[in-house]
């Protein structure tokens, strides 16, 4: 591009990128303003404290357990996810029957609120008439409490998968629907097993895309906020809320009138670079030669 | 070509500005003003959803003030329980704030009044109330008009009641020769006689921490009186704590927990499971405040005889054990209110033909002396009226300290009440967690 036409496209960038500063860049610098003050967010002036919301942060232990939460979504979730994702990506690019029919009936939690499925994976867990239960309870198995304090993360993060592995599945696959079917055929010939295909052919062919998926599931994980705060209840627990959730509840209180604005600000700097470290390490640790077609 | 290039950008990025200014400025409302039609308009928000009981009946209110006042329109919305949040954002950003909204007075308290974004509502007390020629102030049940007033201001009308009791039903008990315990003693007996016939005597919805928290509260309550908590949660040291009345009272919630009281699971019951359950007759009471029947009526069989006792009084007590519970609902009129509007539709909405579907309709208390509780709140009305001294719910935590109350209490009240820790511990924890709470701020 010559340096006339380049000129010429500023104008054409600029709507785009005034809205970006004003909408996001703008807000998400006032964000980190607030953190270095205490703010109710109802006076107009703000309290200079500098960097004491991030010490607060330091010795805050519901600050902790919910950073620990959000790393077992994130993680723990993951994880998950991505096996049984890859697992369906591996099948289903061997060309096994009724293959439109399983790609909607796997992403079809998607188009149902996740807050309609935190009211219906509560019922399913439910202790003494829950779906779960019964079931053990035909086999002679005593009922689990499932969302006691000690399982309620564990039942939490089980929904999440069940509901986002769907999504993530179809990204592979649709990485999969561009590698031709010439080299599965070729490889098949050769006498390659279905897991060999998978991890030469499928695999390396859709990197780029599995490495998308990934770092779109961490700024996903980070930031779920609506499922959890619908599974807790009329009002969730501190046992768990994620950063996202703690974060909600110091700066607009919901029921309880905290409103901890500037906190609540910092916390939410917290979760930008863990999404900024997640997203940094995911790629380098992504990072591989990319197999043209 | 560079020039033009060059001021088109510029007139591009300033029309994008201009646009975005125009965007976030408040375009404001007719709130509380007249508008092009003559018209007074009161701006409305609303704690009731669409379809409760109450919001059926505030809408008739609305209805009717609207044809006799055919020069008012009530602009109402039905925000839901968070209204005070998006009152509070409103309010801050300049003229979007409602005329008037509705919420409990701990949170009115705690959102709107210690941050001085409320209106006083002061001349309304002396206000004719319409159709009835009674003075408004005079219609109210005693104390409640008042409870939460600030210094000479008025800024809350309740108009519905809450208080918390043991809950239970009737007919159950009289099957197996039971009466509803007045001590402490006698309620861990009533309790064991319950696990030997095989039933819970308790229910509870473990996943709902602030109706955890009704025993501990409770307890503190009838050992050391109003406030005991308040001050505890408000020492900066912990060391309030350490008072024998604090450790009195987790013990007798680890007597709950070492008699195995509570129905099963109750740790992860989520809300409503352990309630409805209690309705349909797995268990035999709950602690929990006076909405249960309403919430309950639709699971619980024919013969549910709804009735309540007050908390138990501890012998070894010398506080009055008829102390209530006042949890009250009402208006409350956001800075910037056209004052004289709202006054003028609350003095019309008092009136007792309207006030009578607080309890016809919704089930509740209301806050005006001249009604009677519904049937199934008869025993819970009778504690609020033959009450010597009155407090609010929580010992007004919520309001005063509600991020202790959130991240301190209430997770370590969780655990003692399901048994994770023993009273010693719970004890102990409050006292360090307290002070290193206060050290943060």
């Amino acid at each position: 591009m010559d340096k006339e036409k380049r000129k010429l496209a500023i104008p054409y960038l600029l709507p785009a990128v005034g809205l970006y500063l004003i909408f996001f860049i703008g807000p998400a610098i006032y964000g980190l303003w607030i953190s270095l003050h205490s703010w109710s967010g109802f006076t107009k002036e703000m309290d200079f404290i500098g960097l004491k919301n991030y010490a607060k942060i330091l010795g805050d232990p519901i600050y902790w357990q919910s950073f620990k939460n959000m790393m077992l979504i994130l993680l723990g979730g993951g994880v998950f996810v991505f096996l049984i994702g890859l697992l369906f990506t591996a099948l289903m690019s061997q060309g096994i029957p009724a293959k439109k029919a399983i790609r909607a009936i796997i992403f079809f939690p998607q188009i149902v609120a996740p807050i309609a499925l935190a009211i219906v994976w509560n019922y399913l867990y439910r202790f003494d008439t829950g779906f779960f239960n019964s079931l053990l309870d035909l086999v002679g198995i005593s009922a689990v409490n499932w969302t006691s304090p000690k399982n309620i993360m564990i039942s939490a993060v089980a929904a999440i998968i069940w509901y986002n592995t769907g999504f993530y599945a179809i990204i592979l696959l649709s990485g999969v629907d561009k590698i031709p079917n010439t080299l599965f055929e070729a490889a098949k010939i050769e006498g390659a097993s279905t897991f060999t295909i998978f991890r030469t052919v499928t695999l390396p062919l859709i990197w780029d895309v599995f490495s998308i998926a990934v770092i779109l599931w961490g700024i996903n994980a980070i930031r779920l906020f609506d499922f959890l705060f619908a599974f807790g209840g009329p009002e969730p627990p501190s046992r768990m809320w994620n950063t996202a959730m703690y974060q909600y509840i110091l700066g607009f209180g919901q029921r309880t009138p905290i409103y901890e604005l500037g906190y609540s600000s910092a916390i939410a700097v917290t979760m930008v670079v863990v999404v900024f470290i997640f997203v940094i390490t995911g790629r380098k640790l992504f990072q591989r030669e990319v197999y043209e077609l | 070509m560079r020039k033009k290039v060059g001021l088109f950008s510029v007139i591009l990025l300033i029309s994008i500005l201009f646009v975005a200014t125009a965007c976030s400025k408040n375009t404001g409302s007719d709130s509380g003003s007249s508008g092009d039609s003559g018209k007074t308009v009161i701006k409305y928000w609303s704690m009731w959803n669409t379809g409760e009981p109450q919001q059926e009946v505030i809408q008739g209110i609305i209805d009717a003030y609207e044809e006799e006042n055919p020069d008012v329109t009530i602009d109402v919305q039905w925000m839901g329980r968070q209204v005070l949040s998006d009152v509070r954002n409103a309010s801050l950003g300049g003229d979007g704030a409602p005329d008037l909204t509705d919420q409990s007075g701990a949170e009115v308290v705690g959102t709107l009044v210690k941050n001085e974004l409320v209106e006083p509502l002061n001349d309304l007390l002396t206000m004719e109330i319409p159709n009835e020629g009674a003075t408004f102030q005079d219609v109210f049940i005693d104390d409640t008009l008042s409870f939460y007033q600030q210094d000479e201001d008025t800024y809350f009308i309740p108009y519905e009641i809450i208080t918390s009791g043991f809950h239970y039903n009737e007919s159950l008990f009289n099957e197996h020769g039971i009466d509803a315990p007045s001590t402490w003693d006698e309620f861990i007996e009533v309790g064991k006689k319950l696990k030997d016939k095989g039933i819970a005597p308790l229910a509870q919805d473990g996943n709902i921490d602030f109706y955890n928290a009704y025993y501990y509260y409770w307890l503190t309550e009838r050992i050391m009186g109003a406030e005991s908590l308040l001050k505890a949660a408000g020492d900066e040291t912990g060391e309030t704590w350490s008072e024998p009345g604090y450790l009195e009272a987790a013990k007798k919630i680890e007597e709950l927990v070492d008699n195995d009281f509570f129905a099963d699971g109750y740790e992860g019951s989520q809300y409503p499971a352990a309630q409805t359950a209690w309705a349909k007759g797995d268990s035999a009471m709950i602690l929990n405040g006076s909405w249960i029947s309403s919430e309950t009526s639709e699971y619980s069989s024919d013969d549910f005889i709804y009735r309540a006792f007050p908390f138990p009084e501890i012998e070894s007590s010398e506080v009055d054990s008829d102390q209530a519970e006042l949890y009250l609902i009402g208006w409350v009129a956001p800075e910037g209110s056209n004052v004289d509007a709202v006054q003028d539709f609350l003095a019309f909405a008092m009136q007792k033909q309207y006030q009578e579907g607080i309890v016809t309709e919704t089930g509740n208390i209301s806050t005006r002396n001249d009604l009677d509780a519904p049937e199934k709140l008869t025993d819970l009305k009778e504690m609020i009226v033959n009450a010597s001294t009155y407090h609010a719910e929580y010992d007004r935590l919520q309001a005063e300290y509600p991020e202790w109350w959130k991240t301190v209490f209430l997770p370590l009240d969780d655990s003692l009440l399901f048994g994770d820790i023993t009273a010693d511990e719970f004890i102990d924890q409050l006292q360090v967690q307290t002070k290193e709470f206060w050290e943060n701020q």
